[in-house]
């Protein structure tokens, strides 16, 4: 099922140039969408088109359609919309605003209007999904940038999304870290079947849990398919797309059928590769 | 160096007073306040002194009230020379002093120890609507980060070459003024992606005003509300009953 969909799209700010053109693509449901391109591409510009900061926050030149869950983002109020997609931004500290973990997790449900009794429920479940019982009584500013992440990504999952957006999300994380939030994410879509949609840089990272892969170059798509099929073809480092290490090593070695993502992938790869070549 | 301002943001610590029902410790603040404000006498000031010595210890409060102290003692300073100019009076300038000094202590105690999420929910107590809390809240939420800004700006600054410390009191401050622009374009950049974020998380889409947070008002509370009840009625005993 269409999660979401962007028809005939485009969009510019205040009508001056176009951020985002024509474009045309569908995400479905359960899948993680990674959207890569250089800086200023419209990578932000397309999350905001989703989580309904454009058009309602905003405003400009708004051409086409974009559809969430099979209703046009238009259509729907902030509030309903917030239900279905929770959006992760670069900075944690941007978007947490209360004096303790459980207190920023239980903000958005009280924004709700929910039940008290679901509301301590729910933030109960997400402090125990994301393992942030120990610091539920800290305020948010005194933790790690990776231990802010998570309470920011359980304050969004406490609303129950269909759809997460993820802004840069590793762009303030040191490496550990950063690959703890990508098995985090693994761990999401997996068990939760949330869909993921994640404008990042560092493909290496990634593309391992992403079933497709956008390329965004001045704001046009010119790529979307499979990460795989994506990284096989050669113009894409010109769109400011730096392909991860082993997928360039991979694409190098002669005889190998597709880039590697991962080193397990590359270790299956170079077994096959010498076992053809010693038969 | 000056630590004022460290004085009056909320410290987080596990003491008898931080765990007092937030009704308990509003009513104490008040009750200081107005103490501070009417007593004029030395010895009933010490008293009250005394009190508010207890409250800052059990509150575990101490360091930051000592590491401002050398701010508050040349303001108490100020406050009786200019005293003595004008009055001439030894005891009614160490009075207007001390009448300071109670002020300060009792703000400071009542920042440092309550949260404000227990603000949040007194606020609410008194039907102050979701987004005037949220802008109160919001704007002690803050305060770190903006701090952590100045920081950063200022070094960065300095990096440059920016001297700071260098020239006569109008040149300093405008030396400040590399610092102050950027810190202002970067709070409001603040401000709108704190903005976006609301949006994304419902912020004001429901009039239901819902706050998922429960104090209750325990047996310790009652004890504590007398205890520090007790300067006001040893000040009506005296000044009513015994020597009216």
């Amino acid at each position: 099922m269409k999660i979401v969909e962007f028809s005939n799209f485009s969009f510019s700010y205040d009508n001056g140039n176009y951020i985002l053109k024509d474009m045309n693509f569908y995400v479905e449901e359960g899948w993680c969408v990674l959207v890569a391109g250089k800086s200023g591409c419209g990578k932000s510009t397309l999350l905001r088109c989703i989580n309904g900061l454009i058009p309602k926050y905003y405003k400009g030149r708004y051409e086409g359609e974009v559809l969430v869950d099979g209703v046009r983002v238009i259509d729907y109020s902030m509030s309903e919309l917030s239900k279905k997609v929770g959006t992760l931004f670069q900075n944690p500290d941007h978007q947490l605003f209360m004096f303790s973990v459980e207190r920023e997790i239980a903000f958005g449900l009280e924004n709700l209007g929910l039940d008290p009794s679901d509301i301590k429920d729910r933030v109960e479940w997400a402090l125990d999904f994301l393992n942030l019982k120990d610091l539920a009584k800290r305020a948010p500013y005194e933790l790690s940038e990776g231990q802010k992440q998570r309470v920011a990504l359980a304050s969004i999952l406490v609303m129950r999304p269909k759809i997460i957006l993820l802004d840069e999300p590793t762009s303030l994380l040191d490496p550990k870290t950063s690959l703890q939030l990508v098995n985090l994410l693994r761990n999401l879509k997996e068990k939760l079947k949330v869909t993921l949609i994640i404008a990042e840089h560092k493909l290496e990272l990634f593309s391992p849990i992403a079933d497709r892969l956008l390329v965004v170059h001045d704001g046009s798509i010119k790529a979307y398919h499979r990460v795989k099929e994506v990284l096989k073809n050669p113009s894409i480092s010109s769109y400011g797309v730096s392909l991860p290490p082993l997928a360039q090593l991979s694409l190098f070695i002669e005889g190998f059928k597709e880039p590697s993502l991962t080193i397990d992938e590359m270790m299956k790869e170079l077994r096959r590769f010498f076992n053809d070549r010693v038969s | 160096m000056f630590r004022l301002p460290h004085s009056f943001i909320f410290s987080r610590q596990d003491s008898l007073i931080h765990r007092l029902d937030i009704r308990v410790k509003i009513i104490i603040f008040i009750e200081f306040l107005i103490l501070s404000l009417i007593l004029f006498n030395i010895r009933d000031q010490l008293t009250l002194l005394s009190f508010l010595g207890a409250l800052i210890f059990l509150s575990k409060i101490e360091r930051r009230i000592l590491n401002s102290l050398a701010f508050i003692t040349f303001l108490m300073a100020m406050i009786f020379i200019l005293n003595l100019i004008i009055s001439k009076e030894i005891i009614i300038s160490l009075s207007y002093s001390l009448r300071f000094l109670l002020i300060i202590l009792t703000s400071s105690s009542f920042f440092q120890t309550i949260s404000p999420d227990e603000l949040e929910y007194f606020l609410r107590l008194l039907r102050v609507p979701r987004y005037l809390r949220f802008a109160f809240i919001s704007a002690l939420r803050f305060v770190p980060l903006l701090m952590l800004d100045l920081i950063q700006i200022t070094d960065s600054q300095r990096a440059r070459g920016l001297e700071l410390d260098k020239g006569n009191i109008f040149k300093r401050i405008k030396n400040r003024i590399p610092i102050l622009i950027p810190l202002i374009i970067s709070t409001i950049n603040r401000s709108s992606q704190m903005a976006e974020a609301l949006e994304t998380r419902a912020f004001n889409s429901t009039k239901k005003d819902v706050l998922c947070l429960n104090l209750n008002f325990e047996k310790r509370d009652l004890i504590f509300l007398f205890i520090f009840f007790l300067p006001s009625l040893l000040t009506v005993g005296y000044y009513y009953i015994i020597y009216p």
